[in-house]
């Protein structure tokens, strides 16, 4: 079989280093080239009405905001993430990596809300009159 | 002597080399790493993420390195097969029912790599396997004819 002639020409030492070599090149390739987005939401983390999503989690849980106001929501994960009202009273939509999406409630009460992407992602968002 | 078929030995170690960084990017860039909705006697699933990420290479250099070490070839083919299995199918209950807690329902260009690479481990693997099995099958059915 001229595959297996041909790896049997390979050097011994070739063959123990090629995986570890490439494991590394990937790693500091990525590290390199992938952009961290955590910065892009640091700032807004403390801003009134702002729901951060990080690590596939919504905080401060929970939100608290005035009837009428605009929730903007700050995904700071790489996967893309949706804020729904279990109700369906407000919903983002999709929201991608390091985008922001916003909503506005018109109502007063309190709501718990879902990624429907995630569905194990909660919160609740407690709109005052 | 080297072991028989090397290329899908070889085949099936790219692939779960792929595996192994599709998890590891996942988990040290795509948000992965502290998400434990739920635990199941420790193991949560980041830790099955990172679990991953450190298996996939493991698995793939004790499959490079059995060309030249023929003895290891199928118990790290044994190892790739069975990681490659066990990934698709935590990957097809995060899609369905939920793995520890965790359900995703969007297709992302790394769940296909993924996908795809897991499929190719099991098909190149699985084959190696069979045709290793085959073969001493039939060195034993030979053996008392004194034809081996």
């Amino acid at each position: 079989m001229s595959t297996e002639a041909a790896l049997r020409r390979v050097p011994t030492w070739l063959l123990v280093a090629i995986v570890p070599v490439v494991a590394v090149i990937a790693i500091v390739v990525t590290n390199f080239v992938s952009s961290d987005q955590q910065s892009a939401a640091t700032g807004s983390a403390t801003a009134p009405d702002t729901v951060v999503i990080k690590n596939f989690s919504f905080s401060p849980k929970p939100i608290t905001v005035k009837t009428g106001s605009t929730i903007t929501v700050i995904n700071d994960d790489n996967t893309t993430h949706t804020l729904t009202a279990n109700n369906r009273a407000f919903d983002t939509g999709d929201v991608g990596g390091g985008q922001e999406g916003r909503i506005t409630v018109n109502r007063a009460g309190t709501f718990a809300y879902h990624c429907t992407i995630h569905t194990f992602m909660t919160g609740t968002a407690r709109v005052t009159p | 002597m080297s072991p028989r078929k090397p290329l899908l030995l070889l085949v099936g170690a790219v692939a779960v080399l792929a595996s192994g960084y599709v998890h590891y990017y996942l988990y040290f860039k795509g948000g992965y790493r502290n998400i434990a909705p739920d635990s199941v006697a420790g193991l949560t699933i980041s830790r099955a993420f990172a679990f991953n990420a450190i298996a996939g290479p493991v698995i793939a250099w004790a499959l490079v390195v059995s060309l030249r070490v023929p003895k290891l070839a199928v118990p790290a083919a044994l190892a790739g097969l069975g990681f490659a299995a066990a990934t698709l199918v935590a990957y097809l209950l995060t899609r369905t029912v939920g793995l520890l807690g965790f359900d995703d329902n969007q297709l992302t260009w790394e769940a296909v790599v993924a996908f795809g690479a897991e499929v190719a481990a099991i098909a190149s693997l699985g084959s190696w396997l069979v045709i290793q099995w085959t073969h001493r099958l039939a060195w034993f059915e030979a053996a008392p004819s004194g034809e081996a």
